[in-house]
């Protein structure tokens, strides 16, 4: 198993360079947004981007569920959600947003040494109740149609305690991922194609860092997530 | 002429529909909502609200608060939600069921106020207990609402899907539509009880009528969740929902054509499709018709207007569209 770490501090300032006004290519053709809206949530589901809301987990002894989710697409998400816990009693569940990057761009997949690259509307798309034990994805990347492909990503493990006492907290997650193709995407991809991906996540936050990271997650957030995910953090560093 | 006027007299001839089938201004724009047809709704909710609404004020303020149907402006948002705070809690001390649950989001995701879980919690722990009370006599709307109340787990301890299924189950064999599609849509999600069931419930639902199932069939049916992938069935479905008026219908039936999947391509059925649902206020719909008027797909170019959608767009909070502008000389 190959280990890697996705500190949170340097993905989110990876994460806003396109959201902050890095380019993109014009046109009708590839690239330009996603083909087909999400399925539509109730009305009265919670707002949208609510569920990216990390909520301080309760008894001591807690621990972080991260369910992963893996889309292949030029931006590839990881789902963050907080969920109580369903497996034991007084266990939380934080699924925690991260972001990997395009496999076929990812020159140096298994270390930390990614681009991250990001489209707004696929957070939203990922923002949605997830499995508890397992999360299977399916996406259709709105600019390669032909290539549809389906991937899937297995949370293995149940993350480290959170330790309120000092002022840093820790999330861990050791993740498997594994890719499916179709034959036309196996081809194109040939070469440089990913394979199985395992790895382990880690963030770090110290409330030294707190106003950097804000000023990176309103930055992301511009009409996307709306900052939830800064009062996520903001709520676990109270 | 037509882009100016055609959300407004399109409220018009839906408003005179409305009165003949004897719908309030409140139906009418939960209607126009639940179609993706925001611009419409928030004309609705407008009358309704000034007509003394409480859930139409708060769907107004949301509009607002959110941008849907209109330019963001957490300033009206936040003085229609504030309204319906008030209008709420009087009904809620009443034991207005309903008003205790809008109270408790209100308070509980602070839409337009600051966020207050505990006393959220409070009201929407009330609420869920009326709503099971009345669940219990076999109130199908309160079924409706303690299904949705378990599955989003709204001011509980923990979310219970299989309670939250069981009610909605119940409320969709009792023919609530609206519980059918949130049925289906907890069986795509989950992926727990078998996506194939999401359809079931769908094709149901699209049957009697409702256009966001036929919508989300025609995405199943895209996506290949919970059957066969069949791009020709996802057109078939798109086309029925954008028929029905359905908005986010109509965007995705102009992909399909612009892209030529399940459709021949054809670029004036494309730039038709955008053009609907842009003018029913879809953001991702304005953006299209922005590119294809930049681009003469399926029109003539048309430089201002190509401006003119893709600013549109980007009011609404588009970043695709504010990029595209950035990048028009």
């Amino acid at each position: 198993m190959r280990f890697f770490y996705l500190p949170l501090i340097f993905l989110l300032p990876a994460l806003s360079v396109t959201a902050c006004g890095g380019s993109r290519q014009a046109g009708l053709d590839p690239g330009q947004a996603r083909m087909v809206d999400e399925y539509t949530p109730p009305f009265l589901a919670p707002p949208a981007g609510e569920a990216l809301k990390i909520t301080v987990p309760r008894p001591a002894g807690e621990a972080l569920r991260l369910l992963s989710g893996y889309a292949d697409s030029p931006q590839a998400v990881y789902v963050a959600e907080s969920r109580p816990g369903s497996q034991e009693p007084g266990r939380s569940s934080v699924v925690f947003l991260l972001f990997l990057p395009d496999p076929e761009q990812c020159l140096d997949c298994g270390n930390n040494n990614f681009s991250y690259y990001y489209e707004n509307d696929l957070v939203k798309q990922w923002i949605y109740p997830v499995a508890r034990r397992e999360v299977r994805m399916e996406f259709a990347p709105d600019d390669v149609l032909s290539r549809y492909m389906t991937l899937t990503a297995r949370a293995e493990a149940v993350v480290l305690p959170l330790t309120r006492e000092s002022s840093e907290i820790r999330l861990e997650v050791d993740y498997t991922l594994e890719r499916r193709a179709s034959a036309s995407t196996r081809r194109q991809t040939e070469g440089n194609a990913p394979g199985p991906v395992f790895g382990l996540a880690s963030a770090r936050f110290s409330s030294g860092q707190t106003g950097d990271l804000q000023d990176e997650v309103q930055c992301v957030s511009k009409g996307v997530v709306e900052a939830e995910l800064l009062k996520g953090i903001a709520e676990i560093m109270k | 002429m037509k882009k100016i006027f055609g959300p407004g007299l399109l409220f018009l001839c839906l408003f005179l529909n409305a009165c003949l089938a004897g719908q309030s201004n409140l139906e009418l724009g939960q209607d126009a909502s639940a179609r993706g047809d925001y611009e419409t709704a928030l004309q609705a909710f407008r009358a309704a609200a000034e007509e003394g609404s409480a859930k139409a004020m708060y769907r107004l303020g949301i509009s607002y608060y959110y941008g849907q149907g209109a330019e963001v402006d957490q300033e009206k948002g936040t003085y229609w939600l504030e309204k319906a705070l008030q209008a709420f809690k009087a009904e809620a001390e009443e034991g207005n069921m309903e008003a205790m649950y809008y109270l408790g989001r209100i308070y509980y995701y602070g839409q337009g106020i600051e966020i207050d879980r505990e006393r959220g919690s409070y009201w929407l722990e009330k609420a869920l207990q009326a709503f099971k009370a009345k669940a219990e006599e076999g109130n199908v709307e309160a079924m409706y609402h303690l299904g949705l109340t378990y599955y989003y787990g709204q001011g509980l301890e923990e979310e219970d899907w299989e309670k939250s299924l069981y009610w909605l189950e119940k409320a969709a064999k009792a023919g609530n539509l609206e519980a059918m599609y949130a049925l289906g849509l907890v069986y795509i999600k989950s992926d727990l009880f078998g996506q194939h069931q999401a359809l079931y419930w769908w094709e149901k639902a699209a049957e009697a009528g409702n256009a966001q199932a036929m919508n989300s069939l025609g995405i199943a049916y895209y996506k290949g969740e919970g059957a066969e992938f069949d791009r020709e069935k996802a057109v078939y479905w798109w086309t029925r929902a954008a028929l029905a008026g359905n908005v986010a219908a109509m965007h995705n039936l102009g992909m399909a054509y612009h892209k030529g999947e399940g459709a021949k391509p054809d670029q004036e059925k494309a730039f038709y499709w955008f053009e609907k649902a842009a003018l029913s206020g879809h953001p991702d719909g304005m953006y299209k018709l922005g590119l294809a008027y930049r681009d003469g797909l399926g029109t003539a170019r048309d430089r201002d207007q190509a401006r003119q959608w893709l600013q549109k767009a980007a009011s609404r909070g588009h970043e695709g569209a504010k990029e595209a502008l950035d990048e028009m000389p």
